[in-house]
């Protein structure tokens, strides 16, 4: 009897649908010096109750429109004045920002209209007066944009409904909103929603650690160590009903060659682990991984180079199938060693590694993954002008004086790109498939900002195209204009998506590797 | 591993996921004829990042003077959410468009330290552009900040504003500068100013160059088993 492949699982913490997003914006209360209470002054911004109080009496008829102004009446120091100013309103500001973008139901529901709610404040004279809206889903992007009337914008929120055309299927969905006044001012805002099943109970399959919308594969990893290939993927199992659902531990599995119901290369099943209750309206994550040794079915649909498709099913207790299926492949793999320019805040630093494992996704859309991520810094002490790169011969000099020797594309993120309006480059077009010389690497700039709470911060959305972007480049590709490309070269419309054509381009970098 | 010419091997015989109602959804969209500087704003954060990637070097955009507001508005926005590059970008095109109507604007940004570097830094290289003279002396208040980015970056924008009596000051704080960056603008500055080759600039002595190619050190917030090669 040949060998056969084994199954484990395990559980990893659920998520509600109305939270989904782990890149989400976060809501952010703003202050506004002339409306607030001394309990809300006391409450969102930490000041003493009897400076709050003082404020309160003083600011009387006449408008506070600047942080002296407040600092007089309130007699409060520099340091605090520092430490709260960025969450102050004043009177006749241009500070337009959203609060916070909810459904008017609380979730989404599959096949179902739904309506978002997006509150505002606005203290400037010039109206809200559009709220555009960008869908990230399974399929390809839309827009939805509505006017805003004058009782909106005087009550600082807006409904945007999405009609019977616009339904979404199961699955993650983002919502990117553009909120502009009458004057030109913007403010931006990310919301993500796992959509549930209007039937109430879904199973889908995704790659391991994919936290992206869109449809992909899972791949089999090869491990010369063992000579077997693993399989790892994603379990979501998304539960509509306002109740929980408990499943069944027993669940099967099948590989198939052609499709379900084509040629059965092997099956099983085996106890879930872990929790196996869903919340209500809520999503149960685990993951999936099969080992398959030298001779067994899967491993020589993998070692022959053939795609599978993966069925997986479980059962609830009250009797309901569930299943999905999913193509499995081996992939394209190649490494990157990201290398820090100057230090970095510790929050830059995760953000930093969420954009890098956002663009091993956008990359793994196209079925090439990352077969590991190295960890480099060249610290301030060390990297002299490097940190902020002015011209192309200081990104040549970069590259010429530091280099990691090993085979994996070398990306240096540094603290800024000073020159030209650009930020990020590529050595060439292809890179070296060796390492030494002054093209064996890419640079970006890291895309810092300082966020509502005064934390600085990288914007992993950005990062996460711009490194994929230039090692992109790395890899051979050039420039394409085409919509939503991640190698469009303007970096405020590049998108995820990379096409065939581009993929087999990719094939031959000596940097890739087919494991 | 294997081979190469396998690449080209890969035999995909697998059905294309179905989307549950197809894979378009009908957009709606708003005739934007009458608002007009939403319409402007629009196309502008489109212009501000056209010529973002350096591979074929592109020239960076040009704007129009009727732009300034906008582009000032956009330079002071302060939206945690927004993508940070097109602001910075804004306030370059700031300096581009050379108008002694946004020098209050720009130092206003780079004299509050509150702002973030990379905002600052621009604006530095902005004013530069806007008004080298003023510039000058602003820039030299930026040697004594505490960010080591902000002053190497405005020891470069002093060798394009920068006069013989700023070298004396720009001396002064290269004696007690121990950034290496911050150190290294300050000799390309003074050598630019003076017009004389770096290293035999008086008080201005360069540190050995080290030899050969450097290797990164492995950085320690590296999580355990997450760097695998």
């Amino acid at each position: 009897m040949p060998p056969q492949s084994t199954a484990n699982s395990k559980t990893t913490p659920s998520r509600l649908a109305n939270f989904y997003g782990i890149q989400d914006s976060i809501p952010f209360a703003f202050v506004d010096i002339n409306q607030a209470t001394s309990h809300e002054l006391t409450r969102y911004l930490g000041l003493k109750p009897e400076i709050a109080e003082r404020i309160v009496e003083a600011r009387g008829a006449t408008p506070v429109e600047s942080l002296r102004e407040l600092r007089s009446i309130g007699q409060i120091s520099a340091r605090a004045a520092n430490r709260i100013q960025k969450r102050l309103v004043f009177a006749g500001h241009d500070r337009l920002h959203i609060l916070d973008v909810s459904s008017r139901d609380e979730y989404l529901f599959s096949n179902k209209p739904f309506t978002l709610l997006v509150r505002f404040i606005n203290p400037s004279e010039a109206p809200a007066a559009l709220v555009s809206i960008t869908v990230l889903w399974t399929g390809e992007p839309f827009v939805v944009e509505k006017e805003i009337s004058s009782e909106e914008a005087e009550m600082g929120q807006v409904e945007v409904e999405f009609n019977s055309e616009q339904t979404l299927p199961v699955g993650q969905v983002e919502f990117r909103l553009a909120l502009y006044a009458v004057n030109g001012a913007q403010a931006s805002f990310t919301k993500s929603y796992f959509v549930l099943p209007s039937n109430p109970l879904s199973l889908s399959l995704g790659p391991a650690g994919a936290t992206v919308t869109g449809t992909w594969s899972a791949r089999g990893d090869y491990h010369g160590d063992t000579d077997t290939f693993l399989t790892e993927c994603s379990v979501t199992v998304a539960n509509g009903d306002a109740s929980a659902v408990t499943l069944n531990r027993g669940v099967n599995w099948s590989f198939w060659d052609g499709g379900v119901g084509g040629t059965l290369v092997e099956s099983g099943s085996f106890n879930w682990s872990g929790n196996n209750v869903v919340p209500a309206h809520g999503v149960l994550h685990g993951s999936i991984w099969f080992s398959s040794p030298h001779g067994s079915g899967i491993y020589n649909r993998y070692h022959d180079k053939e795609d599978m498709t993966l069925k997986f099913e479980m059962i609830a207790n009250d009797g309901r199938h569930i299943s999905d299926t999913i193509t499995c492949r081996v992939m394209l793999a190649y490494g990157v060693n990201i290398i820090k320019v100057g230090d970095f805040g510790s929050q830059e630093h995760t953000d930093l590694y969420n954009s890098v494992d956002l663009m091993r996704q956008i990359y793994e859309k196209r079925d090439i993954t990352l077969r590991g991520v190295l960890r480099w810094i060249i610290h301030n002490t060390d990297a002299g002008g490097f940190t902020v790169l002015d011209s192309e011969s200081e990104f040549r000099d970069l590259l010429s004086d530091w280099s990691v020797p090993n085979d994996f594309v070398d990306v240096y993120v540094c603290q800024d790109f000073n020159w030209s309006s650009y930020n990020g480059y590529a050595g060439d077009i292809p890179g070296p498939a060796s390492k030494g010389g002054n093209k064996d690497g890419v640079a970006v700039d890291k895309t810092g900002f300082t966020d509502g709470s005064g934390t600085a911060r990288l914007n992993t959305d950005v990062l996460s195209k711009l490194i994929g972007h230039e090692v992109g480049h790395y890899l051979g590709l050039s420039h394409l204009e085409d919509t939503n490309n991640l190698m469009r070269s303007n970096t405020g419309n590049r998108g995820p998506d990379l096409n065939y054509d581009q993929y087999r381009k990719m094939f031959p970098h000596g940097f890739m590797v087919f494991e | 591993m294997a081979e190469r010419n396998q690449i080209e091997q890969i035999k995909n015989n697998e059905p294309a996921p179905v989307i549950p109602g197809g894979p378009t959804r009908l957009s709606t969209q708003v005739d934007l004829g009458k608002y007009k500087l939403i319409q402007r704003r629009q196309e502008i954060n489109a212009l501000l990042l056209e010529a973002s990637c350096a591979v074929g070097s592109p020239l960076p955009p040009t704007f129009k003077l009727k732009d300034q507001e906008l582009l000032l508005q956009i330079a002071h926005e302060h939206d945690p959410n927004g993508n940070p590059l097109i602001r910075k970008q804004a306030v370059q095109a700031l300096g581009q468009m050379r108008s002694l109507e946004v020098v209050e604007s720009l130092w206003g940004l780079v004299a509050d330290r509150e702002e973030h570097e990379s905002i600052r830094i621009q604006a530095i290289a902005s004013l530069g552009q806007v008004a080298p003279r003023l510039a000058g002396t602003l820039l030299e208040t930026c040697l004594a900040d505490p960010s080591p980015l902000i002053r190497g970056a405005a020891a470069r924008g002093l060798a394009g504003s920068g006069d013989l009596g700023t070298l004396d000051r720009m001396r002064e704080f290269y004696a007690a500068e121990e950034d290496r960056g911050v150190q290294q603008r300050l000799r390309e500055s003074a050598s630019i100013i003076t017009g004389r080759f770096e290293t035999r600039l008086a008080g201005f002595k360069a540190p050995k160059k080290r030899r050969g190619v450097q290797r990164p050190n492995q950085d320690e917030e590296t999580e355990e088993g997450t760097a695998a090669a």
